[in-house]
């Protein structure tokens, strides 16, 4: 009752404002003001927590926050964005040169001669460490891309060092290799992690299949207790910029500077990183003006800029380059056969508004979601009909015609039953029973009011055609660890009793083709689609550097639907004034290069 | 009836010290005090009004205010009191007044749901545990202990995020957690009443144990029953709003004002105030009319409240 007598007081004094002033951190210009060495940044991080450290993490850890918790403590081999750019980030990457020869079928790497935070130096055992414990463990590394690293590697080479030479089983489109592949991969410290257990001793293990199995299973089992990821002497080699200090199970941890990092240094002493389960104690404290020096700013809190801005804050906003999903569970025992046939997930897209979603959900701040590109983000790869608005705008009309073509009785606001099963061209498809309803649970993370909104309006339109969408909003942790991959030779298991997901974004790496997304056995491609043509597509754009293969299957993929498209929501970052190097923005982590940060005077 | 069956008339309320006036003689009376003392209670018909008036708002309101509470309009969210909308729209573009009414039918259809299954359970639970006494009574009330140890909160957060929330699945765990309170009340009154005159009388004559409970014990022990039924309806009201509240309560489209008030609580600082306080005080007035009536009730029937 307290509570409910706080909040009525509270609304009172509710203010207002203007947004229309939010700035593109993308076209920025970044302050140079008189850096003061030192201070600590506090940092929000909302609706989840990371779960696991080891960089390598399993398929059940599948979860972007880990990627967060671990990128500044073991950078990938290749960085992506450069400032606002998106480009390959020379400076944060651990490479100083690849060379391609032989048709694109061999990659030399020259890695920087750096350190790990223990004094010894990163050479490229360290790489041959990663790629001996993927080699016998891929099939359990959530970024594994079936069919390439390591499944694609011929033979690894080192002649010194500081170099690495792959020779691949075929040619590849280097932009895509170096983009989407080799910026997945960490370099780890052979010299301190290559045992079997804690008291073991560091040796060779990896050298055979057995051995590196058991390296990975050690180093996995380390990495999943929460208690130990910033105690267990493990975690404390880095090559990053940045060390854990403090790690608490309700996802609250600091960093401070790695002293050994090789690169250019942190100028702040400690950056803390705050959860909060939701985003309404999180625009709370930032309110307060107090707790935060830097959080996302709620969409539906748009209006609060300028309150904001007064209290010594500034505002940039970055479009994110990824594709935000509803994703189908074609297997589904009871929706797969409905999800399989796509006049239905047609139908679904038609009912999705999603400009308006765009203009009145997230004021404006969001990609519009035409398909698997956003326009915003990555406009350069975008296609003509992804601009026009995409292959499915929103058309309640289209999407009953659709259905009773297809022999289901529309019933607007009710229940759409199919009236002609069968598997004949104005049937309703292979495994739909005459009666069946077209009705669906849809699965979403929590925490963010937009989120509850878009989806409380995607239910409502999608009963104008006589479609219920029942739905359930679960923690993102908990949503991530229920959500099996699941095919049609996984059924029945556990964790594919989800019929509709969404669970957030997926980011795209520089390269934003479908590869692990949509292709046959792709490590997030969820529920199963599995298409030769868009399999053969995807391949072009692996393979070559052509951008019409590209836009061949950007244009396939929209249209098919492997993935409901919808709004994909901007990253709005408030930080506080005198904090300088936030932006430009990087897209590819949303401005969150905490080693640029620093305080002015 | 038979003529030697002293019947639930046998006896009011238990009155310490007084055993005698408890018989079956002062029966007939002992119902009017208290239904007087109820009707001359001002706190009793301001509790009994409010009540009667939120229930009418909840259910003959949207016969005369008719409102779309399934379909979302985004393009009247957030509209502030005025035109077609008196007390303005939330962000799904729901008219809030017509909101209120259908939040206010499951809060209500909620509370008496919880509070009718309870206080059935409950009562005929604690009416046989205390009738029976000796080792069955203590098995089956350690039994309620170990429930009463559970932090309900806790269980009932669990549950909804592993489950689905309904309004079915809610009445059904509010009500495995509340059961317990009046189970223990009623188990104490029936305590007092089996050594009483007429229910040795009614054993006597050779009532069986279910006669005995449910014609004598527990038609003498709904003082205490009611009086329960009345705040458990309020608790159960204000837990479902808490659970709303804390996100885990019904999805959409459904309403409550739990959820209500976490929609305000989104668009807190926009100046939303139509948002926060309708809901606000609604509840806050419907529980405090079900917990002015149940003191109420708690007073009249309580005859060493009477005498004083």
């Amino acid at each position: 009752m307290a509570a409910v007598l706080a909040l009525a007081a509270t609304a009172c004094t509710g203010g207002g404002g203007s947004h229309r002033s939010i700035s593109d951190g993308q076209s920025a210009t970044a302050s140079h003001g008189p850096v003061k060495r030192g201070g600590t940044v506090t940092v929000a991080e909302v609706s989840a927590r990371p779960d696991f450290v080891f960089p390598l993490a399993p398929a059940t850890n599948e979860n972007g926050y880990n990627v967060n918790l671990t990128e500044g403590l073991w950078p990938f081999l290749v960085v992506a964005g450069d400032g606002a750019q998106a480009q390959v980030n020379k400076d944060r990457s651990l490479f100083s040169s690849l060379d391609w020869a032989n048709g694109d079928k061999q990659v030399t790497i020259h890695l920087k001669p750096w350190n790990w935070s223990d004094g010894k130096p990163v050479t490229s055992r360290d790489f041959t460490f990663v790629y001996n414990l993927l080699k016998a463990n891929y099939k359990n590394w959530n970024a594994h891309l079936q069919g390439l690293f390591p499944e694609d590697v011929a033979k690894v080479a080192t002649p010194d060092a500081h170099t690495v030479v792959l020779d691949l089983t075929r040619s590849y489109n280097p932009d895509f290799y170096t983009d989407d592949v080799l910026s997945t991969i960490p370099l780890l410290p052979q010299h301190a992690w290559d045992k079997t257990s804690a008291s073991g001793p560091v040796g060779d293990s990896d050298t055979t299949a057995a051995g590196a199995k058991a390296v990975y299973s050690f180093l996995q089992k380390e990495g999943a207790k929460t208690g130990g990821f910033a105690t267990n002497p493990l975690w404390q080699v880095v090559d990053g910029p940045w060390q854990l200090k403090e790690f608490r199970s309700n996802g609250y941890y600091s960093y401070v500077p790695n002293p050994n990092y090789s690169g250019a240094k942190p100028a702040i002493d400690k950056l803390v990183v705050t959860p909060f389960t939701t985003d309404t104690p999180e625009i709370n404290a930032l309110r307060s003006g107090s707790s935060l020096d830097v959080a996302g700013l709620p969409l539906n809190d748009i209006a609060q800029a300028q309150a904001l801005r007064s209290s010594g804050y500034s505002i940039a906003s970055v479009p994110i380059p990824g594709v935000a999903e509803i994703v189908p569970n074609l297997y589904n025992a009871s929706a797969g056969p409905l999800l399989r046939q796509l006049y239905v997930r047609q139908a679904l897209e038609y009912l999705i508004d999603r400009p308006q979603l765009v203009s009145k959900v997230y004021n404006g701040y969001a990609d519009p979601g035409n398909g698997p590109v956003p326009v915003k983000a990555t406009g350069t790869w975008a296609t003509p009909l992804e601009k026009s608005g995409g292959p499915y705008p929103y058309a309640p009309d289209k999407a009953t015609s659709l259905l009773r073509a297809h022999g289901w009785k529309v019933v607007p606001s009710g229940k759409t039953t199919c009236r002609s099963p069968g598997t004949g061209p104005t049937q309703c498809g292979a495994g739909i029973k005459a009666g069946q309803a077209l009705t669906f649970q849809l699965v979403y993370s929590s925490g963010r009011a937009t989120t509850d909104q878009q989806f409380a309006a995607i239910k409502s339109s999608e009963a104008q055609a006589g479609i219920t969408v029942n739905l359930k909003s679960e923690p993102f942790n908990t949503l991530i660890s229920t959500l099996g991959t699941c095919t049609a030779a996984s059924h029945p298991a556990s964790g594919c009793g989800w019929q509709l997901a969404s669970y957030g974004y997926d980011p795209y790496p520089l390269y934003p083709n479908g590869t692990g997304f949509f292709d046959t056995g792709g490590t997030n491609n969820y529920g199963g689609y599995s298409d030769p043509k868009m399999d053969q597509l995807i391949k072009a754009t692996e393979y070559g550097s052509d951008k019409q293969a590209f836009f061949a299957y950007e244009d396939y993929a929209a249209r098919q639907l492997p993935w409901l498209w919808i709004p994909l929501r901007s990253s709005i970052l408030v930080y506080r004034s005198k904090l300088q190097g936030v932006v430009p923005l990087n897209p590819f982590n949303g401005g969150l290069n905490y080693e640029d940060w620093s305080y002015t005077s | 009836m038979t003529a030697a069956d002293p019947g639930p008339v046998a006896a009011g309320p238990p009155v310490p010290g007084r055993p005698a006036e408890a018989g079956p003689l002062t029966a007939p009376a002992a119902r009017r005090p208290w239904a007087a003392a109820l009707a001359g209670n001002r706190r009793a018909l301001a509790g009994l009004v409010l009540i009667a008036l939120i229930a009418l708002f909840c259910f003959a309101g949207p016969l005369l205010y008719r409102t779309d509470q399934v379909t979302v309009h985004l393009d009247l969210a957030q509209l502030p009191p005025g035109g077609g909308h008196p007390l303005g729209t939330d962000a799904n573009g729901y008219d809030v007044l017509g909101r209120l009414m259908a939040g206010g039918r499951s809060s209500l259809e909620l509370g008496l749901a919880v509070a009718v299954a309870t206080t059935v359970f409950g009562t005929l639970y604690g009416a046989f545990a205390g009738y029976l006494g000796g080792i069955a009574d203590a098995l089956m009330m350690r039994a309620v202990d170990t429930f009463l140890a559970v932090p309900g909160l806790v269980l009932l957060l669990i549950m909804v995020s592993m489950f689905t929330p309904t309004l079915p699945g809610i009445v059904l765990l509010l009500s495995l957690l509340s059961w317990l309170s009046p189970a223990r009340l009623v188990r104490g009154e029936v305590l007092t009443l089996r050594t009483r005159e007429f229910v040795q009388a009614a054993r006597m004559m050779g009532g069986t144990g279910p006669r005995v409970v449910l014609r004598h014990l527990v038609p003498n022990a709904a003082g205490v029953v009611i009086v329960s039924a009345t705040f458990t309806v309020a608790d159960s009201i204000l837990m479902l709003s808490t659970l709303s509240f804390l996100g885990l309560g019904l999805p959409p489209p459904h309403a409550d004002w739990g959820t209500m008030l976490t929609g305000g609580l989104d668009f807190l600082y926009d100046g939303s105030w139509w948002l926060v306080y309708p809901p606000a005080v609604i509840l806050i007035a419907t529980v405090v009319a079900f917990n002015l009536l149940g003191d109420a009730l708690h007073d009249a029937l309580d005859v060493r409240l009477q005498r004083t």
